[in-house]
């Protein structure tokens, strides 16, 4: 079995000293697997998002993204690394097409067509500022920067706020499995395990810090159905979190 | 990224050209605000502009940058904290030079005044700056390119404004008195700064904590501001100083003051190049700026006298302790005139002021003179002597109007002097042409000019009325060099308390003013005529040419020169008033020299040779017979003479 493209090993994380949000987290997510990160709210989701993204060190353990320890290597990673943060940050005075041009000057190996395949399908005015779109609007055009990136991992962090359903149906289907066509390796948090249910090959349920079940989907499903419950992803994932009502 | 931040906050440089826009619809529009004139309010505008909208309009950019970014999508660019914070402080900074240019060339076309000379240079300084951030964060990540793009921006940003407006000589002037010594140790210090202000913001910036990220970010601005205009501010300042050791001036002059000071004349050197470049700019200036300071012998400290001002005479008082100044502004001046100022012997500006030219009367040799032995100066206006005492600075006036009139049919004044003829009798010498000549003395009680002698001409004129002596006299005597009139030259002294004149008709002969009487030298013969009754006290053979003499006591300081010979070598000589003998002093002088006698403090005498590769000033005790000491203002080398000469 070959490394898995992102290795997190007893992560820990504290914004205030003595209530971690992450508590030695560990989880492997093998390259290629459209892995859903699934937590309640504050369950640390967008904080391991962000030290995979090399925002900020851990507080102890290791990550690696790509075999590279993000905080220390994040600049040769985001060479490889597309993050579809929760609040998309497109700079409000620019137009779309401005924010495009900035990201192919910044980022090597634009992939214009892409991202311009899928602001076109989405129908986004492209004459626009960014901060005159409906936060849906934005989402698409922050999604559209990310497939523009040649990246082999893509972290997505709740990504589907504000999105109506059809953009949502977008996002899963075409995009998801577009990227997953291209081996392209997917972190999805959301804490909407329905919402996913049909698009992913991995799922890892974080509870209180620490993830408490991971694997593939159909592993998980069958170990649901084997134990008598719901093999429904969202019933898994309330057994997970501890709000069990399923059957 | 650098074109997205100025793209967004470019605008932010307009700020700065709104007030210079209502400047000058004051101007235009003459409007008045209170007691305030056009002029005035135009001046607080350009100032208020310069001193708060431009400050905050440049943190304000500066925080916007590098505070208000999305670090959320920033974080994911395959770019380094460092290269990100260096182009957005390079952003800050490029911006803020050209806002500072803009502020510069407003004040500069809504008023030339010579303040835009010094923006100039903080705007170049700043631009410096950013050339300097830009590069480092260009190079940080290896692209040779951004940093060649960001030196072209700087450049642009800093000198564009002044190239489209034409304003190359204030910006040569800027070249001309930036120190480059002194600004690339501070330039170095002010990058240390901000890169360490970069470091910790790379460092202690997180997400999800906004109140830590904006007081980094505001510390990071702070540094960035202190080290950009603290920089500038110093760099301004040591560009406007004085060198502060010897080496980097060219000395021209020197006279002594108390205390072993000296005022020294000079011009501050400049690098090689620097000439090169003014040259080919257009700015021809084969010397430095001119500078006057104060120095110590045997301390290698200047003190400058003023600002940049251009002194073009130095007066120094009787007692050596104030010298009296006068010349032209500097560069940075705010306001037109000429300037006027006393200076202490610690080069403390005792009086100043400004006068326009039509305020002084250029008809005479010295606007400015001393009382002998007093520290109360004279300066010469039109329409009146003004009388100031020191170190109170209570002052009056001595006008002209009360003089005597002048003799009805009288030609018009032709030449006229003031001076001393002793600590107490000041006298006014008036020519009327050829016809006559008068000496008027101030009386102090009466508060008026009184007739003290009057000579009449000859029916026809002398031809040769400007063939005067040649005269040498030092402290106070007066006049300098004789009342030249009808083919002589006349000598006035006070003795036996009455005005004396003594008449010279030689025109070869040399005379210098004592105490005892008239030293005159002529046809290999050296004799002293008494100011009483013209008598000669003693005549002597004299195998030198005179050029120059001091007296103290009964005892004269010479300067000659030996007849004859290819190249004679000048001595010091000492001439007994009582009796006419001479004693040389010294080895003879040097030879290619000139010499010169600066003056006399007391019973030291200061002789300068100048001339050769540095100039000397030798100090004699004309009492005591004796050199008693040496001072070489290039390497400031001072010597103490024990040895009795």
């Amino acid at each position: 079995m070959s490394d898995p493209v992102i290795a997190i090993e007893k992560l820990r994380y504290a914004y205030c000293p003595g209530r971690p949000v992450l508590r030695d987290l560990s989880l492997a997510v093998p390259a290629g697997a459209v892995m859903g990160f699934l937590g309640p709210n504050g369950a640390g989701k967008t904080t391991l998002m962000h030290l995979l993204n090399g925002f900020m060190p851990p507080d102890a353990g290791a990550a690696r993204v790509l075999g590279r320890e993000p905080w220390r290597e994040r600049v040769a990673l985001q060479r490889r690394l597309a993050f579809v943060p929760e609040h998309p940050p497109a700079y409000p005075w620019l137009t779309v097409a401005a924010f495009l041009a900035f990201y192919r000057r910044a980022c090597p190996g634009w992939d214009e067509a892409a991202a311009q395949r899928r602001l076109d399908e989405a129908a986004i005015p492209m004459d626009q500022p960014c901060g005159a779109l409906s936060r849906g609007q934005q989402g698409l055009v922050s999604l559209a920067v990310a497939l523009g990136r040649p990246a082999e991992v893509l972290l997505l962090d709740d990504p589907t706020l504000g999105l109506d359903v059809l953009a949502r149906r977008r996002l899963y289907t075409a995009v998801v499995e577009e990227l997953a066509a291209r081996a392209v390796t997917i972190l999805f948090a959301t804490h909407l395990p329905a919402e996913v249910e049909g698009v992913l090959t991995h799922a890892a349920f974080v509870a209180g810090g620490r993830i408490v079940a991971a694997g593939a989907l159909e592993d998980l499903k069958g170990a649901a159905a084997a134990a008598g419950r719901s093999a429904a992803l969202e019933d898994i994932a309330l057994h997970h979190w501890g709000g069990d009502h399923a059957a | 990224m650098l074109l997205k931040d100025l793209r967004h906050q470019a605008w932010n440089v307009s700020l700065v050209l709104v007030l210079p826009l209502a400047a000058g619809i004051v101007k235009l529009t003459g409007l008045r605000w209170g007691d305030y004139r056009p002029a005035d309010v135009t001046e607080i505008l350009l100032l208020l502009n310069l001193l708060a909208v431009f400050p905050l309009t440049a943190a304000l950019t500066g925080f916007r940058l590098v505070g208000q970014e999305h670090w959320t999508l920033v974080e994911t660019l395959p770019m380094s904290r460092a290269r990100v914070l260096g182009l957005k402080l390079g952003a800050a900074a490029l911006l803020a030079a050209l806002a500072l240019g803009a502020v510069a060339a407003g004040a500069a076309l809504v008023q030339p005044i010579p303040m835009a000379g010094w923006q100039w240079t903080l705007a170049v300084l700043i631009g410096l700056t950013a050339a300097w951030v830009g590069l480092l964060a260009g190079l940080a990540v290896g692209s040779l390119g951004s940093s060649v793009v960001w030196v072209v921006l700087s450049a642009l940003a800093a000198l564009g404004l002044a190239a489209l407006l034409g304003l190359w000589q204030a910006l040569a002037l800027c070249l001309k008195i930036y120190s480059l010594t002194t600004s690339l140790p501070l330039a170095a210090v002010a990058m240390i700064l901000t890169v360490g202000a970069v470091a910790a913001q790379s460092a202690l910036r997180r997400p999800h904590r906004p109140v830590r990220n904006a007081l980094t970010a505001a510390a990071l601005m702070i540094a960035l501001v202190l080290g950009t205009l603290g920089m500038a501010a110093v760099l301004v300042a040591g560009a406007f100083a004085p060198p502060h050791r010897s080496e980097a001036t060219f000395l021209v002059g020197v006279q002594p003051l108390a205390g072993g000071r000296l005022v020294v004349d000079g011009y501050w050197h400049r690098p090689a190049w620097l000439y090169g470049l003014m040259d080919r700019l257009g700015f021809p200036d084969a010397y430095g700026l001119k500078r006057t300071v104060l120095m110590e012998p045997g301390r290698d400290a200047l003190v400058p006298l003023g600002g940049l001002e251009r002194w073009e005479s130095a007066t120094a008082s009787d007692d050596g302790r104030y010298v009296a100044m006068l010349g032209y502004p500097g560069p940075a001046a705010r306001t037109p005139g000429l300037r006027f100022a006393v200076f202490d012997t610690a080069g403390r500006a005792v009086l100043r002021r400004i006068l326009q030219p039509a305020e002084l009367d250029w008809a005479f040799t010295n606007q400015l003179f001393w009382r002998p032995g007093a520290a109360e100066l004279y300066l010469v206006q039109a329409g009146y002597l003004r009388r100031i005492e020191l170190p109170s600075g209570r002052e009056n006036v001595l006008p002209f109007a009360a003089a005597p009139a002048a003799p009805a049919g009288a030609p018009a004044i032709d030449w006229q002097d003031f001076g001393f003829l002793d600590t107490d009798t000041l006298c006014w010498v008036r020519r009327y042409g050829p016809s006559a000549v008068e000496g008027l003395v101030w009386q102090p009680d009466a508060g008026r000019w009184e007739s003290a002698f009057r000579m009449e001409g000859p029916a026809a004129p002398a031809g040769r009325r400007e063939d005067a002596v040649t005269f040498t006299v030092m402290n106070g005597a007066f006049p300098c060099r004789g009342i030249p009139f009808a083919g002589a030259t006349h000598f006035v002294a006070r003795a036996d308390q009455a005005v004396r004149v003594l008449r010279l008709e030689d025109p070869q002969a040399v005379a210098v003013h004592t105490e005892a009487g008239l030293l005159v030298e002529a046809n290999g013969q050296v004799e002293l005529r008494r100011w009483t009754d013209g008598q000669t006290v003693f005549r002597r053979p004299f195998p030198h040419a005179l050029s120059g003499g001091v007296s103290f006591g009964d005892r004269a300081l010479l300067v000659g020169r030996p007849r004859g010979g290819d190249m004679p070598a000048d001595r010091l000589l000492l001439v007994d008033l009582a009796d006419g003998r001479l004693t040389p002093l010294g080895d003879p002088l040097p030879a290619g020299r000139v010499y010169w006698l600066r003056g006399r403090h007391g019973a030291v005498a200061q002789v300068m040779l100048s001339g050769g590769e540095t100039p000397i000033l030798l100090w004699v005790d004309i009492a005591k017979g004796r050199i008693t000491g040496s001072f070489e203002p290039e390497s400031l080398d001072s010597k103490t003479v024990n040895s009795e000469q």
